[in-house]
């Protein structure tokens, strides 16, 4: 696959080309995943949230919704569209013979199982996202690049990203969306439409948290263009009402229903854990975020006005690499991706480390969630049976040292994937380490490749 | 950045998709679900209408119980309640007694018609009183406290509680042993003898069987009705009350460990008692809202059972039940095990 992605292995082709072969193959598999492998417990929660909106509840009415709004509404869009459009009428079904998966070493199994054509129109709309954020992808790499073929490859690259992948046509989660989010903010600051550019940073913020740590780079991005013509404030003004709209839109149905906590309760949950080290991790990784945030929008404030475009789209990938390292979450990292391929192929830098990430990230998951995800294949086919679904993740639940193996294997993912995502920020200072230690400096350039830049060189 | 028009397309998709979802989500209604039945010599003709795509189950049954016009649900907070907590998920809020039945009451409200009636201790010792001053049988009442207040219940055999049942009152009980103590508003205090009180004999699960991974097999209420709670604790032992009671003075449903069922419906005087297992859970919650929407009663027959699929469409159908000898009711819902919309008929 990574020579599939790597345009020389087609040096004939046009751009146009790749990027059909990239879309076809891209679907192909999607479409082979979708109906075939879904994990239980996350599409299990989708079904509730449909379950309560046509009972005629709102999002937080009940129990089964605990995301911010943002999510919320876009299954509302796709409960009307299964109800004008789709013939859906079983959603899932609890099944007798899935009982012991709810008995697991690992909680997060449900023996109600969707239907398989529920499961396809969930991951048909995240799909579409899929295709629309590798439109995204090529035409940023264009713009930064000038260079169709790589903005070919950047769409494959995005396109077929083994996590991105996953995420979309198996798990079912929605991480992408968020990515898309943050692209259209950032487009939107490109194109000097500050209020609509407020408006994506609120909708993303509302959807995950994550895009929230790039806000001061964002400020910073408009600070840097707009500061020698004076027309910072009134930009800035401009992007502040956009946001203060879209999140008074957003969230006035809480505000009226007294559900505000209840729209926020993901966040304040995460950050209000009792366990000591989940709070020391979680209260590290706030730190690091901030960190992140603070020392990014800083870089991001001292940039010349003709450098910031570049520095806009390195500095939200930097923010929101710092961000994701709160929680070790095979599908959070889909956030920064498609900033973290248009940076590699506007510095012509390695993709070893993309695909070292991206491959851990998905092993992770797939490891995690492993076998279960032939529930839906198990209980509406004749394909595998409900018996070897179990008893193979029973199996997987054996124990070295005391821990089980889905716990030793995802953990391995879960730290290459760590390290993976701290590299990026480490490689980006490179430069400045490779002048200290040149040694650490050298190493860190292999692994990095692509063309060298000092710190503040274009700042 | 060229060609701009493209992404600019894509904006806007994304913001009415996201603004249309809101609408939809703070403007979906009952209102697109509608159904009714009637009973005409010996033959029930139900309609079913939706404006989605939905499933549906037809449930025609029949019990000697009167039909329930009025469901109590207890909640005091200023009395002593006995409940485990449990687990939720990041971003839930706790499981809690107020909680539970806050969203109880709405799961119910769009199951069934029938009035639901939140009372606190005194309320509903003046309602239990009232009730059997005035002999009315067709009360329900749920309990998920732990314990009964000592208003109605102090472990005497002729407490409120017992002869609000004898009348014809059903008690939904689930959280923990029913009966095992009764609350004040300072303390807990322990009953002896409690499982005869209510049984008349024990048969209570107090081991440590906590899950059931068989379906109840003596019939299929577990599909019919989509139930998906599989505890077994706090459960009734089926063998042992049958033995002692006799099969048509027990019902069970749902999941069996063998011994012990998810939920058991058995007779008390002219009313019953219905345990619903395990500590609380989403699940739980949703099995005891049909079981209180449907009104199915330890001595009821399944004379008809029905599913299928209504699709932005209106659906009439028949059911041949023949002669009857007491209260023939049609518990309709749709969505299945996310069930969305229901009613209840009573077509005595």
């Amino acid at each position: 696959m990574i020579n599939l992605i790597n345009v020389r292995f087609f040096s004939d082709w046009s751009a146009k080309k790749l990027i059909v072969l990239f879309l076809i193959v891209g679907l192909l598999i999607r479409f082979v995943l979708m109906p075939f492998l879904t994990y239980d417990f996350d599409i299990y929660h989708w079904a509730v949230i449909i379950q309560n909106i046509d009972s005629g509840n709102n999002l937080y009415d009940l129990a089964g919704y605990y995301y911010t709004p943002v999510w919320g509404y876009i299954m509302g869009f796709i409960s009307m569209f299964k109800d004008l459009f789709l013939n859906i009428g079983t959603m899932g079904m609890t099944f007798v013979d899935m009982l012991p998966i709810e008995s697991l070493n690992y909680p997060y199994h449900v023996a109600t199982i969707t239907s398989i054509g529920f499961n396809i129109m969930m991951k048909f709309f995240l799909v579409i996202i899929d295709v629309i954020v590798g439109y995204m992808v090529y035409r940023f790499v264009m713009d930064r690049t000038g260079n169709e073929r790589k903005a070919a490859a950047g769409f494959g690259l995005w396109f077929l990203c083994p996590i991105v992948l996953y995420m979309s046509s198996v798990q079912g989660m929605f991480d992408t969306i968020s990515a898309m989010l943050l692209l259209l903010t950032v487009f939107m600051l490109y194109r000097d439409r500050c209020f609509f550019a407020g408006a994506f940073f609120a909708t993303a913020v509302l959807l995950k948290f994550f895009p929230a740590f790039c806000l001061i780079v964002l400020v910073g991005y408009l600070y840097a263009k707009h500061r020698d013509d004076g027309q910072f404030m009134k930009k800035f003004l401009l992007a502040m009402a956009g946001a203060l709209v879209m999140l008074v839109v957003l969230m006035l149905p809480q505000m009226i229903e007294g559900q505000l906590y209840d729209a926020l309760s993901f966040i304040i949950g995460r950050a209000s854990t009792t366990d000591l080290w989940k709070s020391l991790f979680t209260a590290g990784g706030i730190i690091i975020a901030l960190a992140g945030m603070l020392g990014f929008g800083y870089l991001m404030f001292r940039t010349k006005k003709e450098d910031a475009d570049d520095a806009l789209m390195r500095y939200v990938l930097l923010s929101a690499v710092c961000a994701v390292l709160m929680s070790i979450t095979p599908q959070y990292i889909i956030v920064f991706i498609p900033f973290f391929i248009t940076y590699l192929l506007s510095v012509n830098g390695s993709r070893r480390l993309f695909w070292i990430i991206s491959v851990a990230a998905f092993a992770g998951a797939i490891v995690l969630n492993n076998f279960s995800l032939f529930c839906s294949l198990s209980e509406y086919t004749s394909l595998v049976s409900a018996e070897w679904v179990i008893s193979s993740m029973q199996a997987l639940e054996g124990t070295l040292f005391g821990f089980t193996y889905v716990d030793i294997i995802n953990c391995i993912a879960n730290l290459i994937q760590y390290i993976g995502t701290i590299l990026i920020v480490v490689l980006y200072f490179a430069d400045a380490v490779n002048i200290r230690w040149p040694k650490v400096g050298r190493v860190l350039y292999a692994i990095r490749g692509g063309e060298r830049h000092e710190i503040g060189q274009s700042d | 950045m060229k060609s701009d028009r493209v992404i600019e397309i894509i904006a806007a998709v994304v913001i009415a998709v996201i603004l249309i979802g809101e609408v939809i989500v703070y403007t979906t209604d009952q209102g697109r679900y509608s159904s009714g039945a009637v009973l005409e010599d010996g033959t029930v003709t139900y309609t079913m209408s939706s404006g989605g795509s939905e499933s549906y189950n037809v449930i025609i049954s029949e019990s000697s119980l009167d039909t329930m016009t009025e469901i109590y649900v207890y909640y005091d907070e200023t009395y002593v309640s006995d409940y485990e907590e449990v687990s939720v998920p990041i971003g839930a809020r706790a499981l809690d007694q107020e909680y539970y039945i806050e969203q109880l009451v709405k799961q119910l409200d769009y199951r069934t018609s029938v009035e639901i009636t939140v009372l606190d201790a005194s309320g509903l010792d003046a309602a239990m009183a009232a009730d059997i001053a005035s002999g009315d049988t067709s009360k329900g009442l749920i309990v998920i406290s732990g314990a009964l207040p000592d208003l109605i219940y102090t472990g005497n055999s002729a407490d409120d509680i017992f002869q609000w049942m004898n009348f014809g009152g059903r008690l939904y009980w689930l959280g923990n042993m029913i009966g095992c103590q009764y609350a004040t508003v300072e303390e807990l205090v322990p009953v002896d003898n409690y499982q005869i009180l209510f049984f008349g004999v024990e048969c209570l699960n107090d081991g440590d069987s906590e899950k059931a991974y068989d379906a109840v097999g003596s019939n299929d209420l577990r599909t019919d009705m989509s139930l998906s709670n599989n505890s077994v604790k706090y459960a009734v032992d089926v063998a042992a009350l049958t033995a002692y009671k006799g099969a048509d003075k027990v019902l069970d449903a749902g999941y069996s460990d063998g011994t012990y069922s998810s939920i058991v419906m058995t007779d008390y005087g002219n009313g019953m008692i219905c345990i619903i297992s395990g500590d609380y859970s989403n699940d739980q919650r949703a099995d005891l809202a049909q079981m209180v929407a449907s009104q199915l009663a330890y001595d009821s027959e399944i004379l008809y059972e029905d599913s299928g699929n209504v699709n932005r469409t209106t659906v009439t159908k028949t059911a041949d039940i023949g002669e009857t000898a007491g209260n023939v009711s049609v518990y309709l819902y749709y969505g299945g095990y996310y069930t969305v919309y229901g009613e209840y008929y009573s077509l005595v």
